[in-house]
């Protein structure tokens, strides 16, 4: 019902916002665009409040793709299929391959225990090792050139990684036990059986059949308690954890084919970020509420829309961003400071630097509302600097997932 | 149904309980008589504390023979995943340090409990 309203009234200012008549029931055609205005708004909100965390897929951000489909591969085998789709016998790439791959987990996830990965860092790291590798269709008017891209995603300290959480532990250790063992269990038919061996196995086939059918019920019973049960400890660790303490980074090189084959790839720059997270972890009053983010990201010939007319033009950017949140897991405000350094090719490099405060709320599990303000501080070419910021934005609008912070 | 082929002149045998992809599992095993009747309990317990996931067998290694091993696991993920990310349980009875028997389950986690038996085999 709570959802029901909140896409409604979003439906209804979505609409307003685009010059839709709100209309009575049904639902006003604003509403059918929503997906489509929802990435709109997203859009704008990240142009005021960057997104400081590491990308979860660095290949699919350093080539600027937002893939439909990703291969998640959580097999050896599954992941061998991913790699083979992606690559044809003839050694030439093939566009838009997505994937995102823990291959750590895949490759040795049989044998990894989770007391092992509790007590040692090195299966922690490893564990938390993302790969991700994406191939597009190049910006040119060359049918074959392909883009490529690699990223690598460390984790090296998460303070907030459920594995370690031993309230989540103890939670999960409330969750409902095993359901009861069976009386009978089918024994195996003894080798070349006489026929009283086989009449009374029979017997034995049939109580232990029986006793499967009542288990089996009763595992179901246990499947659908314990997933209640455990999805409830898990939103507890997210309430609990918003703001804990992590560093994570990625690199992700890019190449470019201009015949698509494998072994025509050359370099065409790629990215790198770093976030490190602070939660305050041992101050009353600030270890619930309050999280600082520091942030720094390299770009080497991204990718950029130029002037009017002008089309692509590729560029080298530094970014650092510092970032002071305030609330809880389902709201907080945030400070945030970008100083940002960008040279177009052939170029030199300017500097720009940023102010925002941000709010955003979560409305439901997946929208949030989000309102921004900037001001931004950078002197006009041969201008002095005043050193002053000056109101330059102020943005609303819904999300799919929170967009302040990393969690 | 998998075998365990036990000694009969070697040490007491003990079941052990591994379950990878760092999930965590509530645990138990049976000893069934050779009919699969008569449930004696082995041990329990969950892979996440600090005590040994192995047990002792509750009846002398000459009486086993014929035996059934029953087990049943119930997992839980840490982090929700795909419903398709695997799990892995193995059971593995043991005899001095030597893996005499082996059993256990895969599938996803949609449905995040897996059962098992073995037949113990007291061999001359």
């Amino acid at each position: 019902m709570r959802r029901h309203v909140v896409l409604t009234l979003l439906g209804l200012l979505i609409a307003s916002r685009v010059g839709a008549q709100p209309a009575a029931p049904p639902l006003p055609p604003g509403l059918l665009q929503s997906s489509a205005d929802i990435a709109m708004e997203l859009e704008k909100i990240r142009a005021s409040m960057v997104d400081l965390a590491v990308p979860d897929s660095p290949a699919f951000t350093v080539l600027g793709v937002t893939p439909e489909e990703i291969s998640r591969p959580t097999t050896v085998r599954r992941l061998a299929t991913a790699i083979l789709n992606g690559i044809d016998r003839h050694g030439v790439l093939q566009s838009g391959v997505a994937i995102d791959v823990a291959p750590y987990l895949v490759l040795a996830g049989d044998v990894l225990q989770l007391t092992d990965y509790q007590a040692r860092y090195g299966i922690r790291f490893l564990s938390r090792l993302q790969l991700s590798v994406a191939t597009v269709k190049a910006s040119d008017d060359d049918d074959k050139a392909t883009r490529a891209a690699l990223g690598v995603r460390v984790t090296l300290l998460d303070r907030g990684d459920p594995r370690t959480d031993q309230q989540l532990d103890a939670c999960f250790d409330r969750r409902p036990g095993l359901p009861t063992r069976p009386q009978f269990i089918v024994p195996p038919l003894p080798p070349n059986p006489t026929l009283e061996q086989a009449e009374q196995w029979a017997l034995f086939l049939k109580r232990g059949l029986e006793e499967e059918q009542k288990f089996n019920a009763a595992v179901d019973t246990y499947v659908e308690q314990v997933r209640v049960a455990v999805d409830a400890c898990r939103q507890q660790a997210r309430r609990r954890n918003w703001n804990a303490t992590s560093w994570t980074a990625a690199v992700a090189p890019a190449w470019t084919s201009a015949s698509g084959a494998l072994d025509d790839l050359e370099s065409t720059g790629g990215g790198a970020w770093t976030t490190f997270a602070y939660g305050f972890e041992g101050y009353p009053g600030l270890e619930d509420s309050a999280q600082v983010l520091l942030h720094t990201r390299f770009r080497s010939k991204e990718e950029v829309l130029g002037g009017e007319g002008k089309g692509l033009s590729t560029r080298d950017a530094w970014l650092f961003g510092l970032q002071f949140r305030l609330g809880t897991s389902d709201s907080s405000v945030a400070l945030e400071a970008l100083f940002d350094w960008t040279r177009p090719e052939g170029g030199r490099f300017s500097d720009s630097r940023r102010l925002s405060v941000g709010y955003e709320r979560r409305l439901a599990d997946n929208l949030w509302l989000g309102v921004a303000v900037g001001g931004q501080a950078p002197p006009a070419p041969g201008a002095p600097r005043t050193g002053g910021f000056v109101l330059s934005s102020f943005k609303w609008g819904f999300a799919e997932r929170q967009t302040l912070g990393v969690s | 149904m998998p075998v365990a082929r036990l000694k009969a002149g070697g040490g007491a045998p003990e079941v052990e309980i591994v379950v990878g992809h760092l999930h965590r599992a509530d645990f138990e095993f049976w000893l069934y008589d050779p009919t699969g009747a008569n449930p004696i309990a082995v041990g329990a317990g969950k892979t996440s504390d600090d005590k040994p996931d192995k047990f002792p067998f509750p009846k002398p290694l000459a009486q086993l023979d014929g035996h059934l091993l029953w087990w049943q696991a119930g997992l839980v993920a840490h982090a929700a995943g795909p419903a398709d990310a695997p799990f892995s349980v193995t059971v593995r009875v043991l005899q001095d340090g030597h893996i005499a028997g082996l059993d256990g389950g895969s599938g996803t986690m949609e449905r995040p409990h897996t059962t098992g038996m073995l037949q113990l085999r007291v061999m001359p």
